[in-house]
């Protein structure tokens, strides 16, 4: 038995899936926004949810195969709907709602680490799923790699030093950026220039801690997919779009930006490879640029990114891979 | 990204927010009632999903006549 951790509406899994079914494989999918699946009993030799619509019962402990996709396990899953729905209405006390916050956490992270500990096959990993930003660029650059000089500012007066110092800059977040929807709207945030215009007149004032970087003028850049020792990349044609060449997130869907399948030459791969190693990472994508005078720099590694549109724009097929890996713990 | 609308600050009308909330891009949302009625279940991919691989996402709108009855 295969367990997959995902979301739901979460495309690639859906299409690892139709593997598994061509190969006709039992796998079980969490998905940690819904309510499918409920804990029913663990101890040392089991771990059983219970899956609400067919009442079958399983036992996490005799999967010999899990990917992390993404997701986890929900408090809803650990407490089921009317002891969630008792737990956020009555309990009031900000200790108590800690504490009782704080053993659902310990609960998650055991039964996570049990299964992932269990299985003779392991794809992704919890632990990682989100990396420090700017940890990530200090390790780029300890591996070997061109990573952006970045700043992180504090005072209105820096941000006319960054752009004196590094004349094009670009804004980003120190996290993940906004991914946020009200009853009535959705908001997102992408990387965005930072111009001189913008600083006219900007009152000497404290302002939240914020990540500026240099903006490296690309030729264009690579979105690489790494599945256990092998990349598999494509060149992402973004830098001539106005809508896309500060963020290519910004999808031009009228005229999309040209895609093509990429080899990463030795020493990008050997970079990424050791920083995957030191991360203890099997899976992740990397975001890379290529400059004008055929540099490359590092900006980021997303654990749990999307492989989709590198699959399909390089035909590499990466979907079935996963599958195979899940169901052979290789890729034959 | 045609249908986003950029809603744009001055960086000194941030206040306590940082410089890349300065572009925030949104879109409308429709009722989520709504919503859910171009979502089916797929016991298959154990997840729900969109109606359509391609959806045009246009939605039949609930009317509730109850509105009408003092006209």
């Amino acid at each position: 038995m295969i367990i997959i951790f995902s979301h739901q509406f979460e495309y690639s899994t859906n299409v690892v899936i139709d593997w598994l079914k061509k190969y006709n494989v039992n796998y079980i999918r969490i998905n940690s926004d819904e309510n499918r699946y409920k804990l029913k009993e663990i101890d040392e030799e089991k771990i059983i949810f219970c899956d609400m619509f067919t009442k079958k019962e399983y036992n996490f402990l005799d999967a010999h195969s899990v990917w992390y996709r993404r997701g986890g396990i929900s408090d809803r899953m650990l407490l089921g709907d009317d002891i969630l729905s008792e737990y956020e209405t009555n309990v009031c006390d900000p200790e108590v709602k800690k504490n009782l916050a704080s053993q659902l956490d310990y609960l998650r992270k055991y039964i996570i680490n049990k299964v992932f500990r269990n299985c003779s096959v392991k794809l992704g990993d919890p632990e990682l799923r989100d990396l420090n930003r700017m940890m990530l660029y200090d390790l780029a650059k300890k591996k070997g790699f061109l990573v952006p000089n970045y700043t992180v500012l504090t005072h209105t007066d820096s941000i006319n030093c960054a752009l004196k110092k590094h004349g094009a800059i670009v804004s980003k977040s120190i996290a993940n950026g906004l991914y946020h929807h009200t009853l009535n709207k959705r908001y997102y945030t992408y990387t965005e220039q930072i111009n001189e215009i913008d600083t006219i007149d900007l009152k000497p004032k404290n302002i939240f801690p914020s990540l500026v970087s240099e903006k490296i003028e690309k030729t264009f850049e690579i979105r690489s997919f790494f599945l256990i020792k092998e990349f598999y990349s494509v060149a992402i044609f973004s830098q001539n779009d106005s809508q896309t060449s500060v963020d290519y997130r910004k999808y031009n869907k009228k005229i999309p930006n040209r895609q093509e399948a990429y080899i990463i030459d030795d020493k990008t791969k050997y970079n990424l490879l050791s920083i995957y190693n030191e991360l203890g990472l099997n899976t992740g994508s990397a975001d890379l640029i290529i400059d004008a005078d055929n540099n490359v720099y590092f900006l980021e590694i997303n654990p749990v990114g999307q492989f989709g549109s590198v699959s399909s724009a390089g035909n590499y097929k990466l979907e079935k891979k996963v599958a195979q890996y899940l169901i052979h713990g290789d890729f034959n | 990204m045609e249908k986003l609308t950029l809603e744009e600050k001055k960086l000194d009308e941030l206040g306590m927010l940082p410089i890349n909330h300065s572009r925030i891009y949104s879109n409308l949302v429709t009722d989520i009632n709504e919503e859910n009625k171009l979502i089916r279940y797929s016991s298959k991919y154990n997840t729900d999903l969109l109606r359509s691989g391609k959806p045009r996402k246009i939605i039949s709108k609930t009317i509730n006549y109850s509105l009408f009855d003092e006209e």
